[in-house]
C-alpha cells in the first residue's frame, strides 16, 4: 500500500453519485440501487489492490457495481430475451403524444428492457462511456455492446413513442 | 468487423448508409437527449449520508493505516 490511498479514497468519492445515477437507472429503486453503491465502494476499498493504477478508475468501479448488479438481480428475469420481433408485435398500448413523453415514461420504458440491454445503452447513452469501455465493463465483445444500444433504443422508441416512433418527429 | 456504420457517435446499425444516418439522428434525439436528461437529474440528487458517512468511515480508516505506515518503528 502507497501512499496513493487518499487519492484512491477521494476517487471514490467522486465517483458516488455517477455510480449512483447508473445504480438507480438500472435497478429503478433507489434503496435497491444504495445498496449496491455502498456495497460496490466496500468492495472497491476491500480489493484496491487489485486496481491498477493508471488505468480508469470509474470504469473499474461500474464493473465491480455491474457484475454486483448481475449477481444479485439478473436471476430473477431470464425470460426477458431480445426478442425484438415478438416485442415490437406485443406493443400494443401506443404510447404518449409527441412531445409529451416525460422521464417517468422513460424510467417505464428502460423497466421492461431486457437487463443486457438496459446496461448496455446506459453506459454508452448516458453515463458517458464508449463503446470498447462499455464492453469491458459487461465482459462482453465491442460488437455485442453496440448491437445491444442500437436494439434499446429502438426499443425505448417504440415503448414511449408507438409503434410508429419513426413518425413521430420530423 | 466493417457490417457497423462509424458514424461519429459510434452509433450502430447494419450499414445502410443515408437512411440509417436518419434514423440514429432521430434516435438519438428521442432516445439519447432524454436519457442525459434523466441522468442530469440523478446526478444533481445528494448522496444519501449512509454513503458520505461509508466514504469517510473508510478516509479515516486510510489514514490511521498510513500513518501507522509512515512510521515503521522509528527514525
Amino acid at each position: 500500500m502507497s501512499g496513493q490511498n487518499r487519492d484512491f479514497t477521494r476517487a471514490l468519492l467522486e465517483s458516488a453519485p455517477s455510480l449512483r445515477a447508473f445504480a438507480i437507472s438500472l435497478t429503478g429503486q433507489v434503496e435497491k440501487a444504495d445498496d449496491l453503491v455502498q456495497d460496490t465502494l466496500m468492495r472497491a476499498w476491500t480489493h484496491a489492490d487489485s486496481f491498477q493504477e493508471g488505468t480508469n478508475i470509474k470504469a473499474w468501479l461500474f464493473t465491480i457495481l455491474r457484475n454486483s448488479f448481475a449477481s444479485q438481480y439478473r436471476k430473477r428475469k431470464r425470460e426477458v430475451e431480445d426478442a425484438d420481433g415478438e416485442m415490437a408485435a406485443q406493443l400494443s398500448t401506443p404510447a404518449e403524444q409527441e412531445g409529451h413523453v416525460s422521464l417517468d415514461d422513460l424510467k417505464t420504458a428502460l423497466g421492461k428492457l431486457p437487463d443486457e440491454q438496459r446496461e448496455a445503452v446506459l453506459l454508452v447513452g448516458a453515463s458517458g462511456f464508449s463503446y470498447e469501455e462499455a464492453a469491458e465493463i459487461c465482459g462482453c465483445a465491442v460488437g455485442t455492446v453496440k448491437s445491444r444500444v442500437n436494439r434499446a433504443r429502438v426499443r425505448l422508441a417504440q415503448l414511449m413513442y408507438g409503434e410508429d416512433w419513426d413518425g413521430a418527429i420530423a | 468487423m466493417t457490417d457497423f456504420d462509424k458514424t461519429k457517435d459510434g452509433a450502430v446499425a447494419p450499414s445502410k448508409g443515408a437512411s440509417s444516418d436518419r434514423l440514429d439522428a432521430k434516435l438519438d434525439a428521442l432516445i439519447g437527449a432524454k436519457l442525459r436528461s434523466y441522468y442530469d437529474e440523478l446526478m444533481a440528487e445528494p448522496v444519501p449520508n449512509r454513503i458520505l458517512d461509508l466514504l469517510a468511515e473508510l478516509d479515516a480508516k486510510e489514514r490511521s493505516e498510513q500513518e501507522r505506515d509512515d512510521e515503521p518503528g522509528h527514525r
